[in-house]
C-alpha cells in the first residue's frame, strides 16, 4: 500500500511540475488548440506509466447507469430552461459547424482532452483505495490544469476581467472537477466522462444557443454540478441498516432554512441578471438625496420605459455608467421620445439628452442599504 | 450520517456564498458596463468565450510623433479613443496597435465607425486610419477584412497630422482633437 501511495505522489508531483512550467512558458500563447495539444500530450505520456504501475481497474460500478441517467436528466432540464429563457433574451450562433476543418480544430481537440483527463483521473482515483487526501490533491491539480488551459494572461489586464474570469471560468471549473472526482470515486469512469462531454461540448452540438449573460452562464455552470451531486446522494447513496431505523433522518435534509434560502437565491439571480422585467440596481452616488442615498438599491421596471412621466425617476446609461435621475422634461420628436433629467440634490439639470436606446427603465421601489456590498465592490474594482 | 449532513450543509453554505459574491460582483460590474457601443466582438459573450473573442491585443500599442495624447489613449475591445494635442504645423501623432481574434470563429470586418473633424479642425488637421496596411476611406469593403480565428492579428494605425497651411489659417493656441472609433466585426458566413 505504501509503495502504491508513493507511486501516486510521483504522478501528482509530475503533474504539478508540468503545470508550473506550462504557466511560465505557455501563458501568453494564445492558440487554444496548441494549448490543448500540449496538455493532452503530457497527460497521455503520464497515463501510460500510471496504468502500468498502478493498474487499471475495470469500470463495473453497480450504480453507473443510474448516475448517467441522473446527469442526462439534469442537463436536459438545464437546456430546457435555457431555451425557454432564449425566447426572452434571444439566441446566438454557436461554434457548431458542418465544416470538417472547424470540427477538427474545435470539437475534436476538446473531446480528446476530456477523455484523456478522465481516464487519467480514473486510473489514479481507483488506485488510491482508502486515501482520500490523494483524491483531494489530484482534484486540486486537475482544477489548476483546467484553469491554465482557459487562462489568457494578456486578456486579464484589469480587475473587472479578473472578476469575470473567476466567476465564469474558475468557479464552474472547481464545481465540475469536484463533481467529476466524486462521481469517479463512487460510480466509475463513464458517468464522469458523460458529464464532462455534456458540460463542455454542447456548444459544438447545438447550432444556436440562448444569449445568456456572464452572470447567468456562470451561475448555471456552478449549479449543474451541485444539482447532480444532490441527486446522486438522494437516489443512489447506499443506506445501511443502521440508517434505515432512523426513518426520516435518512432522507436528504439540511434543515428548515433550505427552501426559503433557495427562494431568496432564485429571486436574487433573477433580479441581478436583469433578463426579466424587474432588475435591482445599486446606487453609487448621492445625487438623488433625500429620495435615496449611496448604498441603497432601486427596483427598476423595464416595461415601456418611454412612458415614464415628468417627475418620475428614470434609470439610463450614459458614458459607460448607469444613472438614476428624475425626469424634468420630456420631448417627443419624429416618433421618438427624449428626456431631460436632473438629480434632486444637484443644482443644475443634466447637460445631456437621453435617447430611447439609453433608457433601462423607471424606478418603482427603493431598498435601503442593500446596495452597499455592490458599491464597495465596484469601488474596489475601479481602484488602480 | 451526521457527518455527511454536516458536509452537505457546508457545501450549501459555500455555494450560497459563491452565488452571493457573483451577484454582488456582477451588479457592480454592470454599473460600469458600456452597453450599446459600436463593437459586436463583445468579450462578455460568455457562452462562446472560446468561440467569439475579437479584441485589442493588450501591450501592442505603440505611439510616436511630436504631438501628445492627453489624457492617455484608450483602447477597449475593438473601440478606441485618442485625444491628440497638436502644437505646430508638421507635428504628427502615430498610434499602432493590433487586433487579435482569440476565438474559434473567423471574424469579418464589416464596418469602421470613425468620428469626423469639425470644419474648423479640418482647416489645420487631418487624420487617417490604416487597417492591415490599407488606408480606410469610407467603406470597409476594400480592406483585407477577414481576421482568422485562433490567434490571427491585424495591425491598425492611426495617423494625425498638423497640416502646413498659411499662417493666417492657423489657430492661435494648441489644439486638442478627439478621435474615436470602433471596428465592427461579424462572424464569417
Amino acid at each position: 500500500m505504501k509503495v502504491r501511495l508513493k507511486r501516486i505522489y510521483i504522478f501528482e508531483i509530475a503533474l504539478l511540475i508540468f503545470e508550473i512550467l506550462y504557466f511560465l512558458l505557455m501563458s501568453n500563447y494564445n492558440n487554444p488548440i496548441g494549448r490543448s495539444f500540449v496538455i493532452v500530450c503530457f497527460l497521455g505520456i503520464l497515463l501510460v506509466p500510471a496504468i502500468y504501475f498502478l493498474g487499471y481497474k475495470k469500470d463495473n460500478s453497480f450504480d453507473r447507469e443510474t448516475a448517467i441517467k441522473i446527469e442526462i436528466s439534469v442537463f436536459v432540464g438545464f437546456f430546457f430552461i435555457c431555451f425557454l429563457l432564449g425566447i426572452l433574451i434571444g439566441f446566438s450562433k454557436t461554434a457548431f459547424s458542418f465544416d470538417v476543418d472547424k470540427i477538427l480544430n474545435g470539437f475534436i481537440p476538446v473531446l480528446i482532452f476530456l477523455v484523456v483527463e478522465e481516464v487519467f483521473r480514473y486510473t489514479l482515483i481507483k488506485s488510491a483505495y482508502i486515501n482520500k487526501s490523494e483524491i483531494v490533491i489530484l482534484t486540486i491539480l486537475l482544477i489548476i490544469l483546467n484553469v491554465l488551459l482557459e487562462m489568457n494572461i494578456g486578456f486579464l489586464d484589469n480587475k473587472f476581467r479578473w472578476f469575470i474570469f473567476i466567476s465564469i471560468t474558475i468557479f464552474p471549473i472547481i464545481a465540475q472537477e469536484l463533481l467529476c472526482s466524486y462521481v469517479t470515486y463512487n460510480f466509475g469512469l463513464l458517468p464522469s466522462l458523460v458529464f464532462k462531454v455534456l458540460a463542455k461540448c454542447y456548444i459544438y452540438i447545438f447550432p444556436f444557443f440562448p444569449n445568456l449573460n456572464d452572470y447567468l452562464y456562470g451561475t448555471m455552470h456552478i449549479l449543474i454540478p451541485f444539482v447532480i451531486y444532490l441527486a446522486d446522494r438522494k437516489y443512489i447513496v447506499k443506506i445501511n441498516r443502521l440508517d434505515r431505523r432512523r426513518g426520516k433522518e435518512n432522507r436528504f435534509s439540511t434543515g428548515f432554512m433550505t427552501r426559503p434560502l433557495i427562494i431568496v437565491l432564485i429571486a436574487l439571480i433573477i433580479l441581478v441578471s436583469g433578463i426579466f422585467r424587474y432588475q435591482l440596481i445599486a446606487i453609487a452616488s448621492n445625487s438623488m438625496i433625500p429620495v435615496y442615498y449611496k448604498g441603497d438599491a432601486v427596483l427598476v421596471d423595464k416595461k415601456n420605459p418611454k412612458d415614464t412621466l415628468v417627475g418620475e425617476i428614470l434609470i439610463y446609461q450614459k458614458s459607460g455608467k448607469i444613472i438614476a435621475h428624475r425626469v424634468v422634461k420630456k420631448v417627443e420628436y419624429e416618433e421618438q421620445v427624449f428626456f431631460y433629467t436632473k438629480g434632486d440634490a444637484n443644482n443644475n439639470e443634466d447637460s445631456y439628452l437621453i435617447e430611447e436606446e439609453d433608457i433601462i427603465g423607471k424606478v418603482v421601489y427603493v431598498c435601503k442599504y442593500i446596495g452597499w456590498p455592490t458599491v464597495w465592490f465596484n469601488e474596489f474594482l475601479r481602484k488602480e | 450520517m451526521r457527518k455527511s449532513k454536516k458536509s452537505e450543509r457546508k457545501t450549501i453554505i459555500l455555494l450560497v456564498a459563491v452565488l452571493l459574491f457573483m451577484a454582488v460582483g456582477f451588479a457592480a460590474y454592470s454599473q460600469t458596463l458600456n452597453i450599446g457601443g459600436g463593437t459586436s466582438g463583445n468579450s462578455s459573450k460568455a457562452v462562446f468565450k472560446n468561440a467569439w473573442n475579437v479584441h485589442y491585443k493588450s501591450g501592442t500599442l505603440q505611439e510616436s510623433g511630436a504631438a501628445t495624447v492627453t489624457p492617455t489613449s484608450s483602447l477597449t475591445d475593438t473601440d478606441f479613443t485618442f485625444n491628440v494635442t497638436l502644437n505646430k504645423p508638421g507635428d504628427t501623432y502615430v498610434a499602432t496597435w493590433k487586433v487579435v481574434n482569440d476565438g474559434t470563429i473567423n471574424a469579418q470586418l464589416t464596418n469602421i465607425n470613425l468620428s469626423t473633424l469639425t470644419s474648423a479642425q479640418q482647416v489645420f488637421a487631418d487624420y487617417k486610419l490604416t487597417y492591415d496596411g490599407v488606408d480606410y476611406t469610407t467603406s470597409a469593403s476594400g480592406l483585407s477584412n477577414v481576421i482568422n480565428a485562433n490567434g490571427a492579428t491585424k495591425d491598425v494605425t492611426l495617423t494625425v497630422t498638423y497640416k502646413n497651411v498659411a499662417q493666417e489659417l492657423l489657430p492661435t493656441t494648441d489644439q486638442t482633437i478627439t478621435i474615436n472609433g470602433s471596428l465592427i466585426y461579424a462572424d464569417v458566413a
